[in-house]
C-alpha cells in the first residue's frame, strides 16, 4: 500500500519520518469507512435476516410450558406464553381494575416508568371461549402457576385445546379419575384409535373415491354422447342406462365401505377423554380427533425433543389442517417440487437450442444483437406479467382451446381452461428461460476456439463437434444455468397467484390415480403458502408459527439448490480444467 | 489425427450417411428451436398487446332498419326495447301503446291502456317498469309497463314455436318465442297494468314524476294551482280479500314561482326522492329539497342554459336517477351533478354543477335516451343527428344522421346493443355495438370526473359493495404508486449498494470478497414472498413502534461510520495498516452504537421537538411545522458540512498539512467534524425554524399521516431486495476495470481511494449506472413485497408514511377476480403492457450503456 504525498513540491526529507499529515488526508479515510458502511450495512442486513427465519422456524416446534394466569377479576387462562413485551398502559385499563387493586398497580407502575408487562397468552380452547389468544397485562395477575398435570392438544379442528385431565370413559363408564391414570388409559388406546382413524379416511379418500371416480366417468360418457348424438337419442338412452346400471352394481361395495367406516365410528364412540379447562368447563373428546397431546409442564428434555421431532415430521410429511395453519406442508413440497422440475424439463432444453442456435449457428450480426438485447431484456421483465401472459395465453387460450376440443362433455367446469401446474411450470419456464440462455451462451462462449478448430480439423461435422467436444466443455455452466433457474423458480410466487398455485390442494398433481400424472390440477406452493398463510389467515396470529418454518423450508430449498450450483460449478470446471491441454 | 493418414488410398474412407444427416437435421432442429424460443419472446409483448388493443376500439353502429308502424300519429311519446330485443312499444300520440318487432317490423300487437281516461301528465321510468299518470281531476294512477320473460320446457311449449332452430323467432298471440339452448322456448311478452286511480291533489295534475326507494314510492306532482304535490305511497294487502289499499301521505306546498314565470315545463324527482327539480324552458331550476316529504323547501335556483337565448328542449336522469341531463336549444347535452362541497351553502348541502356537455349537430336537442343499464346516453336533434355517448369519460361512441328527420323519441337498448328512433309514424332501428366504452385514453391517463364526486379526479376503482358503483379505470394512481415505491426504494438501496460494490472491489482483501461476495448475491434469490412476509409481519409493526428511534438511526449510523473514521485515523499508523482488513467489524460496532444511541435519542427529539408524539405530529393535529424541516434539514446540512470539508478545508489544509505531525492532522480532523457537527445542527435549526415561520408545511407533501404498511418499510425491504442485484452489476463493472490501470494509480502514488474515486469510479461510471438502471427495473416490476407491505391503497400522495397500489400488486390482486375478457380483465392487460413497457425502456437503456461500457473497458 502507498501512503506517499501526492505533492508536487516534495516536502522536506524528514516529512516520511512523522510530519506527513498529508498522507492522511489523502487516505480518504472517512470516504473508506462510508464505503465500508454500505457493505457493512448490507451483509449485517442478510445475516439478521437469515438469522432470524433460521431462529424463528427452528425454535416454533419446541413444546413450551403451559402458564396458568388468575386475574384479579376472576378470570382464569392457561396456554402458552407467544409473546412478552412492555408496554404503557391507559387509564382506563387500570381503573377497570377496580377501586381495590387500581392503586397499587399504579404505584407499580410509577416505579416501572409508567411501562408494565404483558404477555400474549395462546389459550385455545375456541369451541369453549370463542378466542384463540389473550393478552394478560401484569397488574392484572393475581396469581401465576404452572399446573402440573396440564395437557396441550392438538386436534383436528378448532385449533388447540389445554386442560387438566378429568376421566377417561369406556362406553361411558369412567375408568380412570386421577389425571396420571387417566393419562396412562389414554397413551393405552391412543395410538389404536388414531390408526383406525387414518384407515377409516384411506377407505373414505381411495376406496370410495375409486367408486366415485367410475360414476364421474360414467356421466361424463353420457354427457359427451348426448353432444354427440343428441338428448334423447338410442346411444344416449344407452349411455344413461349404463350410468344408472353401473351405479346399482357399485351400490354393494358402496354399502360395505360404509358399514367399515360405521364399524370404525362406533368403536371410536366407544372412547371418551374428558378435559377440564382453567376455569373449571369439561370438555370430552372423541381419541381419534386428537393429533398429539402431551403434558406440558412435566415434559423432561428428550421428551421434549420427541415432540419436536415428531412436530416436524408431521410438518414435511403431512397435508394441512384447520385452514393450513396447522399440521404438514406436503403437497406444498410436492408441489413445489414438481412444478419446478416440470418447469426445467421444458426451460432447460429450450434454453440450450436458444443458445446454441445464437452461439452456433445463427448468421447475420445485427438480428443477433437485436435478439441478445430481448433475451437479456426478458430477463428484467417484472414476473408477474408474465403470470399476465400465463393466465391469458396458456390457461384462457392454450387451455380454453384444449377445453373445447378435447373436453367438451366437462364445460362449462374448465379442464385445462384454468390455472393448472401445466401453465405454472411453462410460465415459470418462459420466465427463467433467459437465466438459462445467457448461462449456456457463456458457457459455450468460454470453449476455447481452438478445441473446435480441432475439431473441425479432426473431420468432424458441425453437430458432432458441438455434441462430443464443445457441449461437454459447456456443461458446468449450463448445469449451474439450470440449477439458478429452478431456485429462481421455486422462489417465484407472484406469477403462480395467476396461473393455478391455490390454497388447498389435496389431490396430488402425481398420484396412484390413472394416468398417474394430473397436468391439469391445481396446487399448493411454498411460496404461496407463506403469502397465504400470513394474509389470507384466519387466524394469523396462530399461522405464524407455521409461515416462519414455512419460510424457514423455502430458503433451505432454494439455498440448497444456489449451493448446489456453486458447487457444480467448482467440481465440473475443476475436471475438465485438468483434462485441457 | 494427422493429415497424410487422408492421402493413402486404403484407409480413405466414406462417411458414413449417417453423419451428414444428424448433422443437417440437428442443424435445422437447433434453428427451429431457437427460432420458436426468440418468437415465444416476442409473444409476451405481442399476446398482452392484443389482449389490450380491443379498450381503444370503435364502437360500431349497423345498417338502418326502418319500418312504419300506422296509428302512432305525428308525434309519438316514447320508445322501449326489451333487453332480449324481441319487442318494443311505443306509445302513439293518442296514448295506445302499440307493439312490434324491432327485428322484423312486424305489428304484434296493440294496447289501449287509457281507453277511458287521457292523462294530462306521465312519467315513465327507463331503468325499472315503473310508470304514474296524473289526471285532470288530481287523481294519479300508478302503472307497471313491464316485458315478462318466461322460459318454456317441453310440454308446455305451444306448438307453432315447436320446430323452431336455436335463435328463431316467431309472433303469435301477443308474445314472441324464440328457440333457446337445451331445447326450451323464451317467451316474451308486454304488460301495461294500470292500478286504479288515487286522490293525489286537489286540482289538475300538470307534471307528475315518481320514485321508487326502498320503502314504497315518492311521487312529486306540479298542479294547475301552483302547488307542488309530495306524497309518498304505501301499499297495504289484505290478507284475507287480497285487495291492496293504497295511502298516500305527504304535502300540498305552494311554490312561490320566479317572478314573471309562469308553470315550469317539467318536474323530476331524483331516484331516491330527496330532490325535485321544476325546470322552466329558459333554463330557470328551482332545485327543492323534499328529504322531508311533508315540507319541502327550495334549495337552489340555478339557470342551467347561462348564455342568453338559449333554451332547455329536454331533460332526463342519467342512469342512477341522481344526475341530470339537460338538452338545449344550441345543441349541447349537458351533465349536471349534485355535488356535496364542504361550502355549498344550500339548505341540504348539495350545489348542482356542470360536468360535462356533448355535442349533437347544433341544432336543439329534441329528445334523450339514456340507457337503463350503462351510463351511455343517446340524443337527437333537431335536423335528425343521432349521437351516443359515454356519459363518464365523454367518449362519442356513435353519430347517426338521417338529415331532414325530427325525431320524437330516442331510447338505446338494455344492453346497448341497439338503438331506436321514432319520427311520426316511421321507426327506425340500428344494432349497436359499444366496445369498452368505459375505457379512453382520457380516462386511463386524465382526471376524470366521476358521478359523486366534487371535482375530477385520477382513480382507479375496479369493484365496490353496492350496485349502482361505477367502475374507475385510471391507471395514474398505480403508475403514481409504481413510481414511489422504486424512488423510496432506490433512495435506500442505491446509495448501500453502490457503496458496497465499491468497498469489495477497493478495500477488501481477495480473499474476504471470494465469501461475502457469493453471499450477498445469495441474497438475490431470496424470495421476494419472504421479504414481504417479513416485512408485513414483522418490522412493520415493530417499527410502528419505534418510529423516532428509526429515524434517528438512519442519521446517526451514516455519521457514526464519519466518526468512526476520524477516531481510526488516531490509530498509531502501523497499526492501522496491519489491521486495515479488521476495518468492517469497528464499522459494525460503530453502527450498533449509532442504534443503539438512536433508541435513546429518538424518543428525546420525540418530546423536544414533536410534543412527545410523533404520530400526532404528523397527522397534523398538533405543533408548529418547524421540527419537521428541522429534523429534514439536519441531515443535510451536516452531509454539506462534511462535504465542505471535504472540499474546501481539506485543499486548504493540504500545504500546513504536509508540515504538520500525522497525530496532529488527525486530531484536527476529529475536532473538525464536531464542529461540523455542531455547525450542521445549528444551520438546521435556524433553517428550518426560518422555513417553518414562514408556513410551509412538510406535512401533506412527503411526509403525513402515519399508517402500519407504509412507503418507508416497503422502501427498507425492496431495498434489500434490489441492493445484491445492484451490488453483483456494479461489482463486476468495477472489477472489469483493466488491472494495470490500477497498478498505474498506486504505482505514481496515489492511495487506494484516490485510485479508487479518481481512476476506478470514473472508469466504471457506465456500467455503475447500468446498474442502477437494472436495480430500477426490478424495483419496477416487484410484486410481492409491495403487495403484502404497501397497504395497497391507490392513492396519490408522495407521503412516506403511508401506502400506495403499485401496477404490479393490483394486478396480482384484481386479475383473479376479473372475468375474461371484460374492460377491467383487459385494463389489466393493459397494465401489465405499461409495466412491460417501463422495464423494458429502463433495460434497454441499461443494456446499451453497458454494452458501450464493455467497449470502452476493453480499449482501454
Amino acid at each position: 500500500m502507498s501512503t506517499t504525498a501526492d505533492n508536487p513540491t516534495p516536502p522536506a526529507p524528514q516529512a516520511r519520518g512523522g510530519r506527513d499529515g498529508l498522507s492522511l488526508i489523502a487516505e480518504g479515510q472517512m470516504m473508506v469507512w462510508l464505503t465500508g458502511g454500505g457493505f457493512v450495512i448490507s451483509l449485517t442486513m442478510i445475516v439478521c435476516l437469515v438469522g432470524l427465519i433460521v431462529w424463528k422456524g427452528s425454535t416454533t416446534f419446541w413444546p413450551s410450558p403451559v402458564t396458568q394466569l388468575t386475574l384479579l377479576d376472576g378470570r382464569i387462562f392457561a396456554g402458552e406464553v407467544t409473546r412478552d413485551e412492555t408496554y404503557p398502559p391507559r387509564d382506563a385499563e387500570i381503573d377497570a381494575l377496580g377501586p381495590e387493586h387500581a392503586p397499587a398497580a399504579r404505584a407499580t407502575l410509577k416505579e416501572a416508568a409508567g411501562e408494565s408487562r404483558r404477555r400474549l397468552l395462546r389459550t385455545g380452547n375456541f369451541d369453549v371461549s370463542g378466542s384463540h389468544f389473550n393478552w394478560v397485562s401484569q397488574f392484572q395477575i393475581k396469581v401465576e402457576t404452572k399446573p402440573d398435570w396440564i395437557l396441550v392438544v392438538e386436534r383436528l379442528s378448532w385449533g388447540r385445546f389445554y386442560g387438566e385431565p378429568a376421566r377417561m370413559l369406556i362406553d361411558g363408564v369412567a375408568v380412570a379419575e386421577t389425571p396420571e391414570s387417566v393419562w396412562n388409559t389414554f397413551r393405552e388406546h391412543h395410538n389404536a384409535r388414531r390408526d383406525a382413524w387414518r384407515q377409516q379416511v384411506h377407505i373414505e379418500r381411495h376406496a370410495i373415491g375409486a367408486l366415485n371416480r367410475q360414476l364421474e366417468a360414467a356421466r361424463l360418457e353420457s354427457r359427451r354422447i348426448e353432444a354427440m348424438h343428441g338428448d334423447g337419442s338410442p346411444q344416449h338412452t344407452a349411455a344413461l342406462a349404463g350410468a344408472q346400471s353401473l351405479a346399482e352394481s357399485l351400490a354393494p361395495e358402496y354399502a360395505a365401505f360404509q358399514s367399515q367406516i360405521d364399524a370404525i365410528k362406533a368403536e371410536d364412540a366407544r372412547f371418551d377423554l374428558v378435559l377440564r379447562t382453567a376455569d373449571g368447563t369439561e370438555k370430552s373428546f372423541r381419541l381419534s380427533e386428537i393429533v398429539r397431546i402431551y403434558p406440558a409442564n412435566r415434559l423432561d428434555r428428550a421428551d421434549k425433543l420427541g415432540i419436536y421431532i415428531s412436530r416436524w415430521r408431521e410438518f414435511l410429511f403431512d397435508e394441512p389442517r384447520e385452514a393450513n395453519s396447522e399440521g404438514g406442508v406436503f403437497p406444498a413440497i410436492f408441489g413445489t417440487v414438481t412444478m419446478t422440475l416440470l418447469m426445467s424439463i421444458a426451460v432447460v432444453p429450450f434454453g440450450i437450442m436458444a443458445a446454441l442456435y445464437m452461439r452456433e449457428y445463427a448468421r447475420g450480426g445485427l438480428v443477433i444483437s437485436a435478439v441478445r438485447i430481448a433475451v437479456n431484456n426478458l430477463a428484467g421483465v417484472p414476473s408477474i406479467v408474465f403470470g399476465v401472459f400465463g393466465l391469458g395465453f396458456f390457461c384462457y387460450f392454450v387451455g380454453g382451446g384444449i377445453d373445447n376440443l378435447f373436453y367438451k362433455e366437462r364445460l362449462p367446469s374448465p379442464t385445462f381452461g384454468t390455472g393448472g401446474i401445466m401453465w405454472a411450470s411453462l410460465t415459470l419456464a418462459l420466465l427463467t428461460l433467459p437465466v438459462v440462455i445467457v448461462a449456456t451462451e457463456e458457457a459455450l462462449a468460454a470453449v476455447p476456439r481452438s478445441m473446435r478448430e480441432g475439431s473441425y480439423g479432426c473431420g468432424a461435422s458441425k453437430w458432432q463437434t458441438i455434441w462430443r467436444i464443445v457441449l461437454p466443455r459447456a456443461m458446468p455452466g449450463i448445469m449451474t444455468g439450470a440449477i439458478l433457474a429452478m431456485a429462481r423458480g421455486a422462489g417465484e410466487v407472484a406469477p403462480l397467484m395467476l396461473v393455478g398455485a391455490v390454497k388447498l390442494a389435496p389431490e396430488l398433481p402425481i398420484d396412484g390415480v390413472s394416468p398417474f400424472i394430473h397436468p391439469e390440477r391445481s396446487f399448493m406452493h411454498l411460496g404461496f403458502h407463506i403469502y397465504d398463510l400470513g394474509f389470507q389467515s384466519q387466524n394469523s396470529e396462530a399461522a405464524k408459527p407455521m409461515v416462519f418454518t414455512t419460510t424457514l423450508l423455502l430458503i433451505l430449498i432454494i439455498v440448497t439448490l444456489n449451493l448446489a450450483a456453486i458447487w457444480l460449478r467448482a467440481r465440473l470446471s475443476r475436471r475438465f480444467r485438468a483434462s485441457q491441454f | 489425427m494427422p493429415v497424410e493418414n487422408g492421402n493413402r488410398p486404403h484407409s480413405r474412407r466414406r462417411t458414413h450417411w449417417s453423419v451428414p444427416f444428424i448433422d443437417r437435421a440437428a442443424g435445422s432442429i437447433i434453428s427451429i428451436g431457437g427460432f420458436l424460443v426468440i418468437a415465444a419472446v416476442l409473444l409476451v409483448c405481442v399476446f398482452l398487446a392484443l389482449v389490450a388493443i380491443p379498450l381503444f376500439g370503435r364502437s360500431e353502429t349497423g345498417s338502418e332498419r326502418r319500418f312504419v308502424v300506422p296509428g302512432l300519429g305525428s308525434d309519438p311519446r316514447a320508445v322501449r326495447v326489451d333487453e332480449y330485443m324481441a319487442i318494443a312499444w311505443v306509445l302513439g300520440e293518442d296514448w295506445s301503446v302499440r307493439l312490434v318487432r324491432p327485428d322484423t317490423g312486424e305489428m304484434i300487437d296493440r294496447i289501449e291502456p287509457f281507453a277511458d281516461a287521457i292523462p294530462t301528465a306521465a312519467s315513465i321510468d327507463v331503468e325499472r317498469s315503473d310508470a304514474v299518470f296524473g289526471y285532470p281531476d288530481g287523481t294519479i294512477r300508478q302503472a307497471q309497463f313491464r316485458f315478462a320473460s318466461k322460459i318454456l320446457f317441453r310440454d308446455s311449449i305451444p306448438d307453432q314455436a315447436r320446430d323452431l332452430k336455436q335463435g328463431d323467432r316467431i309472433t303469435a298471440d301477443g308474445a314472441v318465442y324464440e328457440m333457446v339452448a337445451g331445447g326450451q322456448v323464451r317467451a316474451q311478452r308486454f304488460e301495461a297494468l294500470l292500478e286504479e286511480p288515487t286522490k293525489a291533489a286537489s286540482s289538475g295534475i300538470l307534471l307528475i314524476d315518481e320514485a321508487h326507494i326502498p320503502s314504497g314510492y315518492v311521487i312529486a306532482a306540479f298542479t294547475e294551482n301552483g302547488d307542488l304535490v309530495t306524497k309518498s305511497v304505501t301499499k297495504r294487502t289484505n290478507l284475507m280479500t287480497g285487495v291492496v289499499t293504497t295511502r298516500l301521505t305527504g304535502a300540498e306546498t305552494p311554490i312561490e314561482l320566479p317572478q314573471g314565470m309562469g308553470n315550469p315545463e317539467r318536474l323530476m324527482l331524483t331516484g331516491n326522492g330527496d330532490c325535485v327539480f321544476l325546470i322552466w324552458s329558459d333554463g330557470t331550476t328551482l332545485r327543492i329539497d323534499t328529504r322531508d316529504i311533508n315540507n319541502p323547501a327550495i334549495a337552489e335556483r340555478i339557470d342551467l342554459t347561462p348564455e342568453p337565448g338559449v333554451e332547455v328542449t329536454s331533460a332526463a336522469f342519467l342512469l342512477g336517477r341522481s344526475s341530470l341531463l339537460v338538452g338545449d336549444s344550441a345543441g349541447r347535452l349537458s351533465l349536471w351533478f349534485r355535488t356535496k362541497p364542504a361550502d355549498a351553502g344550500t339548505i341540504d348541502g348539495v350545489i348542482l354543477r356542470l360536468a360535462r356537455q356533448f355535442e349533437g349537430d347544433g341544432t336543439p336537442v329534441v329528445a334523450i335516451g339514456p340507457s337503463a343499464r350503462k351510463r351511455l346516453i343517446t340524443f337527437a336533434s333537431k335536423a335528425g343527428t343521432i349521437a351516443t355517448y359515454f356519459s363518464t369519460n365523454g367518449k362519442r361512441l356513435a353519430r347517426i344522421a338521417s338529415p331532414g328527420v325530427t325525431f320524437d323519441t330516442v331510447g338505446i337498448a338494455p344492453k346497448g346493443d341497439a338503438i331506436v328512433a321514432v319520427a311520426g309514424e316511421e321507426v327506425r332501428v340500428w344494432p349497436f355495438q359499444s366496445k369498452h366504452p368505459e375505457s379512453s385514453v382520457d380516462a386511463m391517463a386524465g382526471k376524470i370526473w366521476y358521478e359523486g364526486y366534487n371535482e375530477p379526479q385520477h382513480i382507479w376503482q375496479s369493484s365496490s359493495g353496492t350496485d349502482d358503483f361505477e367502475e374507475k379505470f385510471g391507471l395514474v394512481p398505480l403508475v403514481f404508486g409504481t413510481i414511489k415505491a422504486t424512488i423510496y426504494c432506490m433512495l435506500f438501496g442505491l446509495p448501500v449498494a453502490i457503496l458496497a460494490a465499491i468497498y469489495t472491489s477497493e478495500f477488501m482483501p481477495r480473499r474476504t470478497r471470494a465469501t461475502v461476495k457469493p453471499m450477498i448475491e445469495m441474497m438475490a434469490s431470496l424470495p421476494s414472498v419472504v421479504l414481504g412476509f417479513l416485512a408485513a409481519i414483522i418490522f412493520a409493526p415493530f417499527i410502528e413502534d419505534v418510529v423516532p428511534a428509526t429515524l434517528a438511526a438512519l442519521i446517526l449510523v451514516p455519521i457514526s461510520l464519519v466518526l468512526g473514521a476520524c477516531l481510526w485515523q488516531m490509530l498509531p499508523r502501523t497499526i492501522g495498516i496491519r489491521h486495515a482488513s479488521k476495518r468492517p467489524l469497528a464499522m459494525i460496532a460503530m453502527a450498533i452504537l449509532a442504534i443503539a444511541v438512536a433508541s435513546r435519542l429518538g424518543p428525546l427529539v420525540e418530546r423536544l421537538l414533536f410534543t412527545g408524539d410523533l404520530k400526532a405530529w404528523l397527522t397534523g393535529n398538533v405543533g408548529s411545522p418547524a421540527p419537521g424541516w428541522i429534523v429534514l434539514l439536519s441531515p443535510l446540512c451536516i452531509m454539506s458540512g462534511l462535504l465542505l470539508k471535504g472540499r474546501v478545508l481539506e485543499a486548504w489544509a493540504r500545504r500546513p498539512g504536509a508540515a504538520r505531525t500525522r497525530r496532529l492532522v488527525a486530531a484536527m480532523d476529529f475536532a473538525l467534524f464536531f464542529i461540523t457537527i455542531v455547525a450542521g445542527l445549528l444551520a438546521a435549526y435556524a433553517l428550518g425554524s426560518a422555513v417553518g415561520a414562514m408556513g410551509f408545511d412538510l406535512r401533506g407533501s412527503v411526509v403525513g399521516t402515519y399508517v402500519q404498511r407504509n412507503a418507508m418499510i416497503v422502501g427498507f425491504v425492496m431495498g434489500f431486495a434490489v441492493i445484491p442485484i445492484i451490488y453483483t452489476v456494479a461489482e463486476d463493472a468495477l472489477n472489469a476495470v483493466p488491472e494495470h490501470l490500477r497498478a498505474a494509480s498506486l504505482g505514481a502514488g496515489a492511495t487506494p481511494w484516490q485510485t479508487a474515486w479518481r481512476i476506478i469510479v470514473p472508469t466504471a461510471m457506465s456500467g455503475l449506472f447500468s446498474a442502477t438502471m437494472i436495480g430500477f427495473g426490478r424495483a419496477v416490476g416487484e410484486t410481492m413485497i409491495v403487495l403484502m407491505a404497501a397497504g395497497n391503497t391507490s392513492i396519490i400522495e408522495w407521503n412516506i408514511f403511508n401506502g400506495f397500489r403499485t401496477l404490479s400488486a393490483n394486478i396480482a390482486v384484481e386479475l383473479p377476480e376479473a372475468v375474461q375478457g371484460s374492460t377491467h380483465y383487459r385494463m389489466l392487460f393493459l397494465a401489465a403492457l405499461v409495466l412491460f413497457i417501463m422495464t423494458f425502456i429502463v433495460n434497454t437503456v441499461a443494456e446499451v450503456v453497458r454494452q458501450r461500457f464493455r467497449k470502452r473497458a476493453f480499449q482501454l
